[in-house]
């Protein structure tokens, strides 16, 4: 596929997810509408995916493109999870919106698809490390828009609900979390000798980590529980220092992307 | 007890932000030896003993939930212990070796000699190009003094006598030669099975040749003075390569045999900072992933 054809099937995307997101936040009675709308920026957001996969012959998660692409499609099987396993509620806008941003952003970014791979990514760890990364930042993603709707509707009982799905979010977040960290530290281990070198990405992804550790903590302390929204939102500000600009602005063991 | 709690959550603040102060100092400094000092140290006692205060003032119970708490913080502290022998036990050296080169122990930085235990040489380094010139994959062919051969890879390491073996690197030094003169990439590159061969098809360039040669094993350093076909027949006893960039009407050579860079690490708290990392993700698992919906929750979201 040309470059001209990914940003077409990325802006494609874009345009679904975004209309499935208005449908659901006008509260759409036609639910199977919003689902083909949401099945088709779907389906064209794992074109993207599987084209990443097929051109390099490898797991698509080495450029910054390649994992946003991943990122974006991470949000339909999670909402899925959440509604089947965790009594997650009716939050479609949110799982809608936030792929339909990324998506936007691909449109701008070189859609060239083709990277090498480094032998230092040659891992058998490589590929748990980052997707369980992916599913961690969508959570927070997640988790910082519930709080930012928590914050507006403090008074309300949305507010309440919009909290109790914050914590839902944090709560799966949480645990990929620290399996990317343990994940990305044991492989660490086997190419450099090191299970932490202090590079500048490792030590905004400890921060977040402490970030996301205390706001399970406050969420549990009735007085600091005021706190939690407040954290919820500082905690997705260390996972997009993390994400995006430690890759741009320092250079380290993390800096492939 | 509630105290204490808001107590350690303060701790746990103040921890987070001399990460961040630190972490935009050393970014800033470009010093990541920084992290490595005395401070980082300090953190990680006080966060130590946050973790036995948590895990001794925590009312016991075995709920999956309070069984969850204990590996989380039981785990963390395994984890710092490993660190914590590593640090006084443990030992990391990077070695450089040409091809054919071998060592069976190395000097320390305080002069004393520290033997391995056995004797290593590479026997041949081989590297695999993508189209577009990036490494693709690099693999040193390392000979041990039993007899025995191995290779040795990125993601692959060896372990020998205690230690375990790191290909880290390779480097020519040649990128950083065309960088001071400016240039994207050499004028002429000839190769050869020994440094007289190189030189006979250096003969061949029709403007004065000015010698470079990087890094002597003999002095230990850099050397671009006073070099002389002898004094390099003498250095470069094996296959080498020389690169010519033409500048001003004057041919410069950089002559320099491939280096290769090792690790070698002995850690006796490796497995417990392993133990520590399976207990901790059992225990986050355990208290944030295993979270069984009330039924009154589900009833409010209905409703909702």
């Amino acid at each position: 596929m040309s470059a001209t054809h990914l940003k077409l099937l990325a802006a494609f995307s874009a345009l679904f997810y975004a209309v499935s997101f208005l449908f659901s936040i006008k509260k759409c009675k036609k639910r199977r509408l919003l689902a083909v709308l949401w099945g088709l920026g779907y389906a064209a957001n794992l074109a993207l995916v599987l084209n990443n996969y097929f051109v390099n012959g490898y797991v698509p998660f080495v450029s910054m493109y390649q994992v946003l692409t991943f990122l974006a499609a991470c949000f339909l099987p999670i909402y899925a999870y959440m509604r089947a396993f965790r009594g997650g509620r009716r939050t479609e806008c949110a799982y809608a919106a936030i792929p339909s941003v990324i998506m936007v952003g691909l449109v701008f970014m070189d859609a060239n698809s083709k990277w090498s791979f480094p032998p230092a990514l040659q891992s058998p760890w490589f590929v748990p490390h980052v997707l369980v990364y992916m599913i961690a930042y969508t959570m927070a993603a997640l988790a910082f828009v519930f709080a930012v709707c928590a914050l507006v509707m403090h008074k309300s009982a949305r507010g309440e609900l919009f909290l109790r799905d914050t914590y839902d979010a944090v709560c799966v977040s949480y645990p990929f979390m620290t399996m990317g960290m343990f994940f990305g530290a044991i492989w660490a281990n086997e190419v450099w000798g090191h299970f932490w070198s202090w590079d500048t990405k490792e030590i905004w992804a400890l921060m977040t980590w402490l970030v996301y550790t205390l706001y399970l903590h406050f969420h549990h302390d009735a007085k600091l529980k005021k706190l939690e929204s407040a954290l919820a939102i500082v905690g997705f500000v260390g996972v997009i220092v993390t994400f995006f600009f430690v890759n741009i602005f320092s250079s380290g063991v993390h800096s492939y992307a | 007890m509630i105290k204490f709690r808001r107590i350690s959550y303060i701790i746990l603040s103040l921890l987070c932000a001399l990460l961040l102060c630190m972490s935009i100092v050393a970014t800033a400094r470009g010093d990541g030896d920084m992290m490595h000092s005395i401070p980082t140290l300090v953190i990680f006692s006080v966060y130590a003993l946050l973790q036995i205060a948590c895990i001794a003032l925590f009312e016991f119970g075995l709920t999956p939930k309070k069984i969850g708490f204990y590996l989380l913080h039981l785990g963390l502290l395994v984890m710092l212990v490993g660190f914590l022998v590593y640090v006084i036990s443990g030992e990391y050296y990077t070695l450089s070796f040409s091809v054919g080169e071998g060592y069976s122990g190395f000097y320390k930085e305080d002069g004393d000699y520290e033997a391995f235990g056995f004797g290593m040489s590479i026997e041949s380094f081989e590297v695999e190009k993508y189209e577009d010139g990036t490494d693709r994959r690099y693999l040193a062919n390392v000979a041990f003094s039993d007899g025995t051969n191995d290779t040795l890879e990125v993601n692959k390491t060896l372990r020998r006598g205690g230690y375990k073996i790191y290909l880290m690197d390779y480097s020519d030094g040649s990128r950083e030669f065309v960088q001071t003169f400016g240039h994207h990439s050499f004028d002429y590159v000839f190769s050869g099975q020994n440094w007289d061969e190189v030189s006979g098809q250096l003969e061949g360039i029709d403007h004065p040749i000015e010698y470079f040669f990087y890094y002597s094993k003999r002095t230990g350093g850099y050397v671009s003075e006073g070099i002389t076909d002898a004094a390099l027949s003498a250095e470069l006893d094996g296959p080498c390569t020389a690169r010519v960039l033409v500048s001003g009407g004057k041919a410069y050579v950089y002559v320099n045999r491939l280096t290769v860079e090792l690790a070698f690490k002995r850690d006796p708290g490796e497995w417990a900072v392993i133990v520590g990392m399976c207990m901790t993700l059992c225990g986050v698992v355990t208290t944030c992933l295993i979270r069984p919906r009330r039924k009154s929750e589900k009833k409010e979201d209905e409703t909702a």
